[in-house]
């Protein structure tokens, strides 16, 4: 297992948001998380990006106890979030948004007296933006590209820190079917060709069904269901907390 | 290293106006020599400012503290320890740095509000201290000294030093914005938790940053310790710390050269209009009011946005 989390408990006050997760994720797998509004899955994954503290339990990366690590400590481990409204550089170029990516990456954040070109080369940026099929806008302000293309320099910026786990919150939200579609595309051959495991939270079943190799279900702050997605579709309790009795 | 430099537009520009200064000073009348000298130590100062202003996004509402700090330090080292200038100057920033690690370390806490109000009250810590430390600091009279070597003694040659200094520093932070560093700086000005999700620990960034641009609020006191011969609790007003914010948003805080510019116009207002009214600061506060309701981001983001559609970001590296 790559990524496991151990009686993961986040409460709000005298609100449990997180109930005892444990959750399993092996290398490679696509998994989604799904669940009604309120379940509990942003706040779970921002309790794995170190967004929130939990209020108890463990979370395991490769191993290792990252309980307590802060963000920017996780995220050189591998761990990487995209959030579900799009956190860009707004007034800096699409490549500029991935050259501090890259920039961090590579170790450089406190070089003072090295040009950029000297330690985060033009070609390692422009590959990441080839990658998501941005490399053409590279001298557009974040600002003003589409809504489904700041999506796109999301996972870009992401992808140039070279994660090993991508959790996507939302990745669809806000974006038409084929351009959510297009993205999820983007992503599973992300996912194929840099050998990434990837946690997504999503609301659309269709893309859910479609890209995920297995999918848990969350409901209350519990984890109430686990399987592969022909399983899920099946699963009676979780027909009755979407659909009610 | 050099690349930021040599990118043939700054170059130039760089150029052409260390020459046309150091074709004026000397040829100008005693008095504009001399309120050129002390446009230079603002303009370093205000530049200094901007480095977490335009760049970082932070809010430094007591940028005085470090002005002042400079020129105590400098000053007390020669008047009260008897150093020679030049390891007076060296100590003096050396000294500023370390205080400056302090405070940065005790103002960047929690987010960039507070950050800014712990150190406008650190500014206001520092102006009642040298105040009322009359043995140390010589209270509100300050020391009269003679702080400038022989060499230096005329205001030709003080301005010469001052615009050589001036120009070194200015390489310098140039040098620094084109870095990493400074492109790291610039993804905290946009998002400091998109930022922080990058592997960026971003309170040590600050905490950088924020001693970079007061080891340059430094070295700009202690030349204008130099430039009056001594040192006065004045150096610290809070006035000092909103002239600077001024000359940052009049001139642009998305180019290097805006807070210079910043620093031009508003000693030229400021020194024409004590010449008619003493209420110049009352008037300046009027001019800040219409400046930033009419051209927020300064004299020149309005000209270049006219001329070009390109971002300030990208303006602000050419």
């Amino acid at each position: 297992m790559i990524f496991k989390t151990v009686d993961l408990v986040k409460d709000f006050g005298c609100l449990r948001a997180v109930d005892k997760v444990n959750l399993e994720i092996a290398e490679g797998e696509i998994r989604a998380i799904i669940g009604p509004n309120g379940a509990g899955k942003t706040t779970f994954i921002d309790l794995i990006a170190k967004r929130l503290r939990p209020t108890s339990g463990r979370i395991y990366f490769k191993d290792k106890d990252i309980t307590n690590l802060p963000p920017y400590r996780i995220s050189s481990l591998g761990i990487g979030k995209c959030f579900q409204i799009s956190k860009l550089f707004l007034e800096l170029s699409v490549f500029e948004n991935v050259q501090v990516a890259c920039i961090s990456k590579r170790g450089k954040v406190y070089k003072m007296f090295s040009s950029n070109s000297d330690v985060c080369l033009a070609s390692d940026t422009m590959k990441v933006l080839e990658s998501i099929g941005l490399s053409k806008m590279a001298e557009e302000r974040a600002a003003s590209l589409s809504y489904g293309d700041q999506r796109r320099l999301e996972i870009g910026i992401t992808l140039a820190m070279q994660p090993t786990l991508l959790m996507l919150d939302e990745p669809t939200a806000g974006v038409s079917r084929s351009e959510g579609n297009d993205l999820m595309k983007l992503v599973k051959n992300l996912a194929k060709d840099l050998s990434l495991t990837i946690i997504f939270i999503e609301h659309d079943m269709d893309i859910v069904f479609n890209y995920a190799d297995n999918i848990s279900v969350m409901h209350q702050g519990q984890l109430v269901a686990t399987g592969k997605p022909e399983e899920i579709k099946i699963n009676k309790f979780v027909h009755k907390i979407y659909l009610g009795d | 290293m050099w690349k930021a430099l040599v990118k043939k537009r700054f170059f130039i520009f760089a150029l052409i106006a260390v020459v046309v200064l150091s074709i004026v000073g000397p040829i100008l009348p005693r008095y504009y020599t001399q309120l050129l000298t002390l446009t230079l130590i603002t303009a370093l100062f205000a530049t200094s400012l901007n480095i977490e202003i335009g760049y970082a996004g932070m809010m430094p509402l007591g940028q005085a503290t470090f002005y002042g700090l400079g020129a105590y330090s400098f000053g007390l080292l020669v008047i009260k320890a008897h150093l020679p200038i030049f390891p007076a100057v060296i100590c003096g920033l050396l000294i500023s740095m370390i205080i400056s690690v302090i405070i940065g370390y005790l103002c960047i806490r929690r987010n960039l509000f507070i950050f800014g109000l712990l150190h406008l009250a650190f500014n206001i810590v520092f102006i009642t201290l040298v105040s009322k430390w009359v043995n140390l600091t010589g209270g509100s009279s300050g020391f009269t000294a003679t702080l400038r070597p022989a060499f230096l003694s005329s205001y030709v040659s003080f301005y010469f030093f001052v615009l050589v200094m001036v120009v070194v520093a200015y390489a310098i932070i140039k040098i620094l914005v084109e870095s990493p560093f400074g492109k790291i700086a610039q993804g905290m000005r946009e998002n400091e938790e998109r930022l922080n999700f990058l592997g960026v620990n971003t309170k040590r960034f600050q905490l950088v940053l924020f001693v970079a641009s007061g080891f340059f609020a430094a070295l700009a006191g202690v030349l204008l310790a130099m430039n009056n011969n001594g040192i006065y609790p004045a150096y610290f007003a809070l006035t000092v710390s909103v002239q600077g914010l001024m000359m940052v948003i009049i001139g642009g805080m998305y180019f290097f050269i805006g807070p210079t510019l910043g620093a031009l116009l508003v000693t030229i207002f400021s020194t024409e209009v004590s010449n008619f009214t003493s209420y110049w600061q009352g008037w300046l506060g009027v001019v800040m009011v219409i400046w930033v309701t009419r051209f927020k981001e300064g004299i020149l983001f309005r000209r270049q946005s006219k001329a070009s559609k390109k971002i300030p970001a990208i303006e602000m590296n050419k």
